[in-house]
């Protein structure tokens, strides 16, 4: 068991030249525990701005807008299915106490791990403050899907950008971390969010044939369509307090967003009586939404059934959407979404 | 007398029957004095994150999921030629590579060595090695450590694949009672007081030859070439016959697959990667038997 500041540390990380008490209060003066942990601030960074935000201004007021610290999305992934009452009763009983909880401080990420289910893996390396240890925090909160896909830890094929020795703050930078400044309401409304032709622009991939391919779909078929390795987690059947099963999957369906897009899509829990049973909340707007909603897998290969085999999809439709395998009981929105 | 035999007849087992250009496994000192020799490709298959941190100067990273995916309904497959090509091309490897397999280390990774292993020389690399110990073997004797990210320029490497190195389903099926079957997984497994939740049946194949793949190492490393030769001889298996080496998805296998064909020199082995996920399927036409050893 080491120290939680080292001797090393004090040295090597500038955060570590302010004393304890600047970031966690309590007394420092005290000679008992009780009255030295006297208005101790376990998280100070759940307040960006009045923590970290006295060195890092701009970061921390833009973080407070961000998706990682409003979890916005949790909420407008949902609320068109309530209505006006039903999402009062949301917003107060379900938003604020459970969603909201998962936001994530700054020190989540660069001193601690963050929390999921109440657990975590504690600090990143003694109490230095770390800028990239993917593997210890983006994978904890995204550990249920995205890092095990890209992993290939759910025994998929890994993602060729991990292959290749990248990870998430590769192509996810710092400014979309921490947020521009501007409120969002989900990460598909996020202006800076990473595109596949911003390191692979069409007009120069491949061969005469590829190039040929591409602009042939360009317009209609999203990269992930084809370029997805192998199967991701589809969830269904979630109950509060009972939590949801999941399965693997390749689905493809009308992109619920650009509905002329053929895409990726993900299969998402949410059932009539999610909120039912613990919250008393019922969802008159159900059908308001579909289940199914447009995903990018973060399990990329370059090549694949459907770009070998044009057949795949214009023969034998393989991974297509049919309206007699979407789960009884779920949207009638789903529908929609069928090619 | 007898025992005096059985020593004989395994170290006369060790001995390779075909010419290799580096040992089956290596040690951290070979591959030390090995680093500057242009035909060596030390290839760390741990994840970016660890190799990123530290390995070993001038190792490439390639991430062993890269070198077996899950598919057809099995979790540990052989990718597609296209794409196992291209990862074994950027790592620098062509068919006249000396490929250094490095894990973390040789207790719980072990097995996941000797498939990637397996993996490159039923591709065409002929001449490949594992580091026995792995990365925690080279920490643990001092050897310098590089930081970030290393490559080597990528070669044109084809997949050339060996039929004679894997068995699939219908060579299972077609030889079940007349080849040798080599159930690699733990005693409990064998005997069917355990399972994987992805395996139907309990129990083994009827006739198997039990033989873990836990046994080839001991502390990290692995036993010696006798010990191992020795346990090989005492099951009275014959390198004159066809033998399936399996387990439950096709890695663990591997391990006594590489120990055979590599450092005994066993030539008609084949590792069946469907292994028990496959043919312990209801379906498939072999009723494990259980509560019973050969």
């Amino acid at each position: 068991m080491g120290y939680v500041v080292t001797q090393q540390a004090l040295t090597s990380d500038p955060h570590l030249a302010m004393s304890c008490q600047d970031c966690h209060a309590g007394n420092p003066a005290a000679s008992d525990k009780a009255n030295a942990h006297e208005g101790m601030l376990a998280r100070p960074s759940d307040d960006p701005v009045a923590s970290c935000g006295s060195c890092h201004a701009e970061i921390a007021k833009n973080y407070t807008l961000s998706l990682h610290y409003t979890a916005a999305g949790m909420r407008k992934g949902v609320a068109p299915r309530f209505n006006a009452a039903e999402l009062k009763a949301f917003d107060s009983k379900v938003f604020e106490q459970s969603c909201r909880s998962c936001h994530a401080s700054c020190g989540d990420c660069h001193v601690k791990s963050p929390k999921v289910a109440g657990v975590n893996t504690g600090l990143l390396d003694g109490h230095q403050f770390l800028t990239k240890v993917e593997d210890k925090t983006c994978a904890l909160c995204h550990g249920g899907r995205v890092w095990p896909e890209f992993t290939g830890e759910y025994g998929g094929t890994p993602d060729i950008h991990y292959r290749k020795g990248m990870t998430c703050t590769d192509c996810h930078t710092g400014s979309q971390f921490h947020g521009t400044g501007m409120a969002f309401g989900d990460r598909k409304e996020v202006t800076n969010k990473p595109s596949c032709t911003d390191c692979h622009p069409m007009e120069y991939l491949g061969n005469a044939k590829t190039k040929e391919t591409h602009a042939t779909h360009a317009d209609s078929v999203s990269c992930s369509a084809c370029h997805t390795a192998s199967a991701y987690r589809q969830c269904s059947n979630c109950h509060e307090g009972k939590g949801a099963s999941s399965s693997p999957a390749i689905v493809l369906g009308k992109n619920p967003r650009i509905p002329s897009q053929l895409t990726t899509l993900r299969l998402i829990p949410t059932v009539r009586t999610t909120f039912k049973d613990h919250a008393g909340i019922t969802m008159s707007n159900f059908d308001a939404l579909p289940n199914y909603w447009d995903t990018v897998p973060h399990n990329i290969a370059k090549r694949t059934d459907r770009t070998r085999d044009c057949g795949t999809c214009h023969a034998d439709r393989t991974y297509y959407l049919e309206a007699g395998r979407i789960p009884a009981g779920l949207s009638t929105k789903n529908l929609t979404l069928v090619p | 007398m007898k025992k005096l035999v059985l020593i004989v007849l395994a170290l006369a087992m060790v001995a390779p029957v075909f010419a290799r250009d580096v040992d089956a496994f290596v040690s951290a000192d070979w591959v030390e004095a090995n680093l500057s020799n242009p035909r060596v490709v030390i290839l760390d298959v741990r994840a970016p994150a660890a190799y990123r941190e530290g390995h070993i100067p001038g190792a490439v990273n390639m991430v062993g999921g890269s070198f077996y995916v899950a598919k057809d309904g099995l979790n540990n497959e052989v990718p597609a030629a296209d794409e196992l090509s291209e990862a074994i091309a950027e790592c620098g490897i062509d068919a006249n590579s000396i490929v250094v397999v490095v894990e973390a280390d040789s207790a719980a990774r072990f097995a996941w060595a000797t498939r990637v292993a397996w993996t490159l020389v039923y591709a065409g690399v002929p001449n490949v090695a594992v580091l026995d110990g792995g990365h925690a073997e080279w920490v643990k004797a001092g050897k310098g450590l590089a930081t970030g990210f290393e490559s080597k320029d990528e070669t044109e490497f084809k997949a050339a694949f060996n039929a004679s190195l894997i068995a699939d389903k219908a060579f299972v099926l077609k030889n079940v009672k007349k080849a040798q079957i080599l159930d690699t997984r733990a005693y409990d497994t064998y005997f069917g007081l355990a399972k994987q939740g992805f395996v139907d049946q309990f129990g083994h194949v009827p006739g198997a030859y039990s033989l873990p793949a836990a046994w080839i190492t001991k502390d990290g490393k692995v036993r010696p070439a006798a010990e191992l030769a020795k346990m090989v001889a005492d099951l009275k298996l014959s390198a004159k016959k066809d033998m399936i080496v399996h387990c439950d998805s096709g890695v663990l296998c591997t391990a006594w697959w590489w120990v055979l064909t590599q450092q005994m020199g066993w030539t008609r082995v084949r590792s069946y990667d469907g292994s028990a996920q496959e043919i312990g399927k209801a379906d498939s036409g072999v009723k494990f038997v259980t509560h019973v050893w050969r």
